[in-house]
């Protein structure tokens, strides 16, 4: 308890971690109770009402089919929070779970998988996912699917390599000797280890992944129309660039603005939970 | 006595880190004569590696700070110049050496460069000139084949040979003092008296006078003609190095010189002193070593003792010697 | 050295093997038949014969391998399906639009970052690091198709100070390099400045102070060679990352490069194309993290041909 909230303290004294973190929660809560609080439909179509300007009806406007961009933006929170959270949640755990094997096991497992990494850290990130859905198709699973595997290799690599450290600690050898499994041992010790590391990573991947999620869906190959993705919903306001700027400023903003709070707030957590990285 | 070139007052230097302020330093006199030989001694933590540091104003600021004293070097207070003047101090007329040859030396760039750049920033002679002195410098410092090794890496060469270059370097612009923050300790036994031998040595041929930082009485009583003990931050002894190593005052040095083993003595276990040294930011109220001491009386728990002079130009900071001149040996 | 180039080259020989086996892989990893995804369900049947036929899918999966690899050596990627033109001359035609940007975005960005980043570590945690340093999360932060949207707004559409679509001239560059490498940009800065800070805290960096270089030598010179040296891998990586994400660039300003090209591959399910574009791109980003391998050499003089 003591420590935690000597963390807790160390992270709320940066400043911008802090407003990181405030923007994130309140990401968060449009995402889960936005819904509720709007009577529109995000598909609505108006024709009669496209391009609008922000008015008191439509706040943010209307985009190419007169649907509501404040309505569209709410909706778009929930599914950038559902993809971020899932993938970087699934890639997280599958990572965790290599990495225990590659550093617990050593030798050929942990040469084969290192090797496997190696080889998906030759695809740079948006190839590899634009790759994935070449072959499983677009969509929200796929998409997700993507960003979940191209984050697999580095939580693997930290998790390997703070299992081979713990490996090496002479209490756990002398575990060993004395004939104690130290596999439990190990996983006991894997989690307040490898923790403040895999958290702040955890916390990078889920900008990244907003970042590859609208990428993809930008390009055509994430979400699909009329689900309003912030990404999608960006590509369609490009056709309107110069007649009606804020249907690409809203979304792009929005997208910028909670990657930022992301890394604002994975940058304060490295630095609360480990001061000795601070530089790094 | 001989002509001082160094005089040390009132030194203080403090770091502020995360849990409170740590006093490395409080209040340090010495003088450093020409041609001297002056060994700092105390454990880790003593505070002796940031004075040397604070010599050559080398404290990373933040956190450290020289809070207040002078140095005075030649008469003029190095505190009190200008960085840009400082700098031409710093490998000129005061050079330094340190603890780690391993790492002290610049992985990227060639011994011969890092020698010779070092007269070509204080002297302004050509890079060929320097090169050429270089050589004669590495030849000083006893390494065979000086011109191979000025194209060497640093990674090319051991420990041993690390330290000549760090030795060559700091002797390059014949500097009047030369400081050596624990040189020998990162080395092998049979090294360390090479190199002690060899900076002797080169202080006899240039006329340098040394400060040596060390915790290694067996390096002060090779190389020392004075001794300054540290513990806590303070000076606690000063004396010439015969007579502390015959009649210690102080309780410290006298546990220091007993937890050395002597071969003809058959002892069951090694003498230590006991306790620990306290933390920086608890330090006890009185004499510092008040925690330690076997001596204790109730004024060393409640006051500190001065740092006084007594007869055979030698000082102390202990209560036993508070008016009792006449008790020294 | 050139034993070491050439144990270096060599080594990459099993990673490209690998590589072109996976990606051959894909068109056998998509769910379905393959051909009838590319013809549509209802193709007839004799169509789907010969276009199975065409792209060896009746062999066994080795033969079929190796069949890829040695056309893929040749420069031989098979028909496109959409253009019914071969791949290898539309990739020819693309290919130098996008290295083009890779390698300007690359330099922008290194140039840029670098000197951001030691100037936020010279001035470590006073207002112009913070400021540097918060700027810096803000590009990291900024989908770069968004930032080229925003610059075809500012600067083509309002100021006409770039043209915002095409790439006929030298000038059509500008935007699109700026936009693609501007995320790097922060990147860069900041591995540069944290890779800086662990120097400066160096013992040979006291040493430096103690024999008396002035701090201006001992930044840009002791310190910065050091610094350098993670820094340099940070630049082969963020080459790989421009290649790819050239896709969305390409897509903004309308460029006919190879990553847009390769996103209409997959839209259209053209696999010949998906296939050769994603092969080069990675060979590619391979082939640059070699050169950055042999440039270590060049500034860390530890490392042992």
């Amino acid at each position: 308890m003591l420590i935690k909230s000597k963390v807790l303290k160390r992270f709320l004294k940066r400043k911008s971690s802090l407003v990181g973190g405030i923007i994130i929660i309140i990401f968060i809560l449009v995402a889960i109770f936005g819904p509720y609080l709007t009577s529109r439909n995000p598909l609505d179509i108006d024709l009669r009402n496209t391009y609008q300007k922000p008015n008191r009806d439509n706040w943010l406007g209307t985009d190419n089919l007169g649907r509501d961009t404040l309505t569209r933006l709410i909706y778009g929170a929930r599914i950038t929070l559902i993809i971020s959270f899932t993938s970087v949640f699934l890639g997280t755990l599958v990572g965790l779970i290599l990495g225990v094997i590659a550093g617990y096991y050593g030798g050929l497992i942990d040469n084969i998988l290192m090797r496997t990494t190696d080889i998906l850290l030759a695809f740079p990130g948006l190839l590899l996912a634009i790759a994935i859905v070449a072959i499983l198709g677009s969509g929200i699973m796929n998409t997700m699917l993507a960003i979940a595997f191209y984050s697999i290799p580095y939580i693997a690599r930290i998790v390997r390599g703070v299992v081979i450290s713990i490996k090496g600690l002479e209490y756990i050898q002398a575990c060993e000797v004395i004939g104690c499994s130290n596999f439990i041992t190990i996983i006991n010790h894997i989690i307040p280890n490898s923790m403040s590391q895999v958290i702040v990573n955890t916390t990078l991947n889920l900008g990244t992944a907003i970042l590859t999620s609208s990428a993809l869906s930008f390009l055509g190959l994430g979400v699909q129309p009329p689900h309003p993705e912030w990404g999608a919903m960006l590509s369609t306001a490009r056709d309107v660039m110069r007649t009606t700027p804020i249907a690409a400023l809203i979304p792009g903003v929005a997208i910028t603005l909670v990657v930022l709070s992301f890394s604002l707030v994975g940058d304060g957590l490295r630095d609360a939970l480990d001061p000795r990285l601070k530089n790094n | 006595m001989t002509d001082t070139i160094l005089k040390v007052r009132d030194l203080k230097t403090f770091f502020q880190v995360e849990e409170g302020l740590v006093v490395a330093v409080d209040g340090v006199d010495f003088d450093l004569s020409v041609k001297e030989t002056l060994a700092i001694v105390g454990e880790s933590g003593s505070g002796k590696s940031v004075t040397a540091l604070s010599i050559l104003r080398l404290i990373q600021e933040p956190p450290g700070k020289i809070s207040s004293g002078e140095i005075l070097y030649q008469g003029k207070d190095l505190l009190k110049l200008t960085n840009n003047a400082m700098r031409r101090i710093r490998g000129n007329e005061i050079s330094m050496i340190f603890q780690e040859p391993m790492s002290s030396l610049n992985p990227v760039f060639t011994v011969g460069r890092q020698i010779s750049e070092v007269m070509i920033v204080h002297e302004k002679i050509s890079k060929k000139e320097a090169e050429a002195r270089a050589i004669e410098l590495i030849k000083l410092v006893g390494i065979p084949n000086p011109e191979k090794c000025m194209k060497n890496y640093p990674h090319q060469l051991s420990g041993g040979m690390r330290q000549r270059i760090m030795i060559a370097i700091a002797l390059a612009c014949k500097p009047k003092i030369l400081i050596a923050d624990e040189p020998t300790t990162a080395l092998d036994v049979t090294i360390q008296s090479q190199i002690l031998k060899l900076m002797l040595d080169l202080k006899n041929k240039l006329d340098t006078a040394i400060i040596i930082i060390t915790h290694d009485l067996g390096v002060v009583a090779q190389l020392a003609e004075n001794i300054m003990i540290m513990y806590a931050g303070r000076a606690v002894e000063f004396g010439d190095a015969r007579s502390i190593f015959k009649i210690p005052l102080h309780p410290y040095t006298e546990g220091l010189l007993n937890s050395i083993p002597k071969i003809d003595e058959n002892l069951k276990r090694l003498k230590i002193i006991e306790g620990t040294v306290p933390s920086p930011f608890d330090l006890p109220k009185g004499c510092k070593f008040s925690t330690r001491c076997k001596y204790i009386m109730k004024v060393c728990r409640e006051k500190e003792p001065e740092y006084q002079s007594l007869k055979d130009n030698r000082k102390v900071r202990c209560w036993k010697y508070s008016g009792a001149e006449e008790n020294v040996g | 050295m050139s034993r070491y180039i050439i144990g270096r080259l060599i080594s990459i020989i099993p990673v490209l093997l690998i590589v072109s086996f996976l990606v051959f892989l894909m068109l056998h990893l998509i769910p379905g038949d393959p051909v009838k995804n590319m013809l549509g369900l209802h193709a007839p049947p004799e169509a789907v014969e010969e276009m199975t036929k065409r792209l060896g899918l009746d062999k066994p999966l080795h033969i079929q391998y190796l069949d890829f690899l040695k056309k893929a050596i040749k420069g031989d990627f098979g028909t496109s399906i959409r253009t019914k033109q071969p791949v290898i001359k539309e990739i020819k035609d693309r290919y130098p639009y996008t290295i083009k940007l890779a390698i300007g975005g690359t330099f922008f960005a290194t140039i840029v970052g670098v000197i951001l980043g030691i100037i936020s570590a010279v001035n470590q945690n006073k207002l112009w690091d913070n400021i540097l340093m918060v700027l810096s999360l803000l590009s990291v932060s900024t989908p770069s198709f968004f930032l080229a949207l925003l610059a075809i707004l500012v600067f083509s559409l309002y100021l006409g100070f770039f043209p915002s679509i095409g790439i006929q001239s030298t000038k059509h560059y500008i935007l699109p390099i700026l936009t693609l490498g501007a995320q790097s940009v922060g990147i860069m800065a900041r591995m540069t400045r944290s890779a800086m800070l662990d120097v400066l805290n160096q013992d040979y960096i006291r040493t430096s102070r103690a024999k008396g270089m002035s701090e201006k030598l001992i930044i840009y010179s002791h310190a910065l060679k050091n610094a350098l040296i993670p820094v340099l891998t940070v630049i082969g990586l963020r080459f790989g990352g421009l290649l790819a994400g050239s896709a969305l660039i390409e897509s903004v300003f309308g460029i006919r490069g190879i990553g847009r090209f390769m996103v209409d591959g997959v839209l259209t399910r053209d696999y010949p194309v998906v296939q050769a574009t994603v092969l080069l791109i990675a060979t590619t980003f391979i082939i640059i993290n070699l050169i950055v391998d042999l440039l270590y050499k060049i500034v860390d003089p530890r490392i042992k041909y």
